[in-house]
């Protein structure tokens, strides 16, 4: 009931808080400079073709009555047209996002078993090999660039062993996808039970998910490993200890409350990974939403830019409110 | 009468990381504790006293020097896992650090009794009883322990280590981070608890006037020596070591009538453990000091019942003080007050 409670209380936050980032998504992507009439005509356009193209799409409107326009679309479910596909951004992203989605998703999962279970066993011996492993571990991760990573991990591969698949895309061209209904490949081709597309799906992921999984694991390890230390040397570990409870209880105890210290750094990971995958999916030519806005910053295209701030916040806050009830279940302290 | 707990000459070095100095924290402590007995182990912080208490409870490996409990050698602490299952506990400073805030109190009490490989019923039974023993309410089994003052998370962290009926309690300076009306009713409760079932403690404390109510004998510690070992009364009234009789002049009795007289005063700060003094570790700061002292260790003399002291001129620093029973006088007035018997105000002995 308390949690019930909360998760009104939180939700009617929602709505502004989406407000106020569409306000300072919408003023900072209009100080871009560069006139989008300009780019959409080309080089040889005439002054006042400029002019009238720019009269259409409302740009001598003043700043703030820009503004309302775009929000009285939102709240018709109009997110605006891109002009580089010349197709709705609701349509775009609907396909884009969960692209991404999978991808971020599943690296992350990845992340967590490598970075948690690293990061136990490391503070279960401070001086031993695997938490010097562990130090390596963290150090190299935060090092590597992610893009660069993966470029290895294709050369070796796919170039070299010939194992992984071309980095094109997301599904062998010469098989059908599967029909849309989560937008996740993998996932639709199970209810289409289609197994020749999710192979080749699962093959394609195979990679990036390892390029993004494997240094996003390095922060996830970090955070365990010191908590994990703190939480042993605490006087009640020591007491077990002393009392000859067996050692994997311990540590259990001690994973409990280092728990929320975990699940923060995983969501906070998790609200990065949607737009900081963006050069992994560019390498892998993976057409998901942060390669989508990137395109659109470049060519001043703003409404993909809007709509991918806009799911991306809505992302955010969910997870944020997923944690939160985590906190509730972790914690009794909290709950109380 | 067999001890429940004999260390002998008793050393430990800490290496320091990146140096091959070491920490001397314990420097040959020798010690006994008798059955039902309390031993208050006083010093300043960073004296060992700690040290010694985690050593016993095999938290820490002593580098030399043997511990007993009751004849066993702790060095070999594997081998004889079964004997002393629970029969050495250990109270932490800081109740809110010592538990686990995610477990239930119940969980908590219960918890060491886990490598006892009790019954279910017996668990049960002996939880009821700790917490029956710390005069905890049974309504708290389940709530977790930051729903407790202070006060009663250091009476769950009591109830913990008497659960599996411990011979010998360590006590870590159990009531240095309490207010005074806490620390009061949890000294109060450990005597009913020894009382009742004849436990030994070790009473680690820095505050000296919690140390002459609880406990039966003392022994000083600085620089990780024991420089005086003796029974409560004696010690206190009347210091034979210097050190002593400095540390006792520091302390504020909580009554404005009670004053403690002492011509000791110590200079100086505390040494570093990590390049000890050639000779007495007091030298350098003692009043009382001769040219012996500066080269020599003064060897333990027994100049009483169980009342040994490290100084060559321990004559000399006794007759220089006049016998006090200042703290008797305290102790009569602490127990007035605590056993409610008169009401409360200036006792007749202090007016």
């Amino acid at each position: 009931m308390r949690i019930l409670a909360y998760l009104a209380k939180r939700l009617i936050f929602v709505i502004p808080q989406l407000l106020g980032i569409v306000l300072v998504s919408f003023l900072l992507v209009k100080s871009i400079p560069g006139d989008p009439a300009v780019l959409m005509l080309g080089p040889t356009a005439t002054p006042s073709a400029i002019a009238s193209l720019r009269q259409q799409l409302g740009l001598d409107q003043p700043l703030y009555v820009q503004f309302l326009i775009y929000v009285r679309n939102l709240l018709h479910g109009d997110l605006g047209t891109s002009w580089q596909t010349t197709r709705p951004v609701l349509e775009d992203l609907l396909q884009r996002f969960p692209a991404t989605l999978e991808l971020v998703t599943l690296s992350l999962l990845l992340a967590i078993v490598v970075g948690v279970t690293l990061g136990v066993y490391a503070a279960r011996k401070p001086n031993g090999w695997v938490a010097r492993l562990a130090d390596l571990y963290g150090l190299s991760a935060g090092a590597l660039p992610d893009f660069w990573f993966a470029l290895v991990l294709i050369f070796i591969f796919y170039t070299v062993l010939g194992w992984a698949p071309a980095p094109l895309g997301r599904i062998d061209m010469i098989v059908i996808p599967p029909l849309p209904v989560t937008g996740a490949l993998t996932i639709d081709a199970l209810l289409a039970g289609d197994l020749q597309a999710f192979w080749s799906a699962c093959a394609h992921l195979v990679l990036p998910v390892l390029t993004l999984g494997l240094l996003n694991a390095g922060p996830i390890l970090k955070m365990t490993q010191a908590t994990m230390e703190k939480m042993l040397e605490s006087d009640f570990s020591r007491f077990e200890v002393l009392c000859g409870v067996p050692q994997n209880l311990v540590v259990r105890h001690a994973l409990r409350n280092a728990l929320p210290s975990i699940v923060t750094i995983i969501s906070v990971l998790y609200g990065f990974l949607i737009g900081g995958a963006v050069l992994v999916e560019i390498v892998f030519s993976w057409g998901g939403a942060g390669q989508y806005a990137v395109q659109g910053v470049l060519n001043s295209d703003i409404y993909p830019v809007l709509g991918f701030v806009l799911f991306s916040a809505i992302f955010s806050l969910i997870v944020y409110i997923a944690v939160d009830l985590i906190y509730f279940l972790l914690d009794p302290r909290i709950s109380n | 009468m067999s001890a429940v707990l004999t260390i002998d000459n008793l050393y430990k070095r800490f290496p320091i990381a990146g140096s091959k100095q070491v920490v001397q924290a314990i420097n040959g402590v020798s010690l006994t504790v008798e059955p039902g007995e309390t031993l208050g182990l006083v010093g300043e912080s960073g004296s060992g006293k700690t040290t010694v208490g985690r050593c016993i409870v095999g938290l820490i490996e002593p580098t030399a020097g043997t511990i007993r409990f009751r004849g066993t050698d702790l060095a070999q602490r594997q081998q004889h896992k079964a004997k002393l299952a629970g029969k050495i506990q250990l109270v932490f400073q800081e109740p809110n650090e010592s538990l686990d805030p995610r477990m239930k109190i119940g969980d908590t009490i219960s918890e060491p009794l886990l490598p006892l490989k009790l019954d279910r019923e017996t668990r049960r039974r002996r939880t009821a009883d700790a917490l029956r023993l710390v005069r905890l309410n049974p309504d708290l089994l389940d709530a977790y322990p930051s729903e407790l003052s202070s006060g009663q998370q250091q009476r769950v962290g009591i109830a913990r280590a008497m659960v599996t009926e411990p011979e010998l309690v360590v006590l870590d300076e159990p009531t240095s981070a309490l207010d005074p009306t806490a620390r009061a009713e949890i000294i109060d409760l450990l005597r009913r608890i020894q009382n009742e079932r004849n436990t030994a403690y070790l009473f680690i404390s820095h505050d000296l006037s919690t140390v002459r109510f609880i406990s039966h004998r003392v022994a000083v510690m600085y620089l990780g020596m024991i420089v005086e070992q003796g029974s409560a009364e004696t010690v206190f009234n009347r210091p034979q070591h210097p050190y002593s009789s400095g540390l006792l002049s520091s302390v504020m009795l909580p009554h404005p009538h009670l004053k403690i007289e002492s011509s000791v005063s110590l200079k100086g700060e505390i040494p570093s453990p990590i390049n000890l003094p050639k000779g007495c570790f007091l030298a350098s700061r003692c009043p009382f000091v001769i040219d012996r002292c500066r080269h020599e260790m003064p060897p333990a003399e027994t100049v009483g019942e169980r009342h040994t002291v490290h100084c060559f001129r321990h004559e000399d620093v006794a007759a220089s003080v006049p016998a006090s029973d200042t703290f008797n006088v305290f102790m009569k007035e602490a127990e007035r007050i605590l056993g409610r018997a008169g009401p409360i105000g200036v006792a007749p002995s202090l007016q």
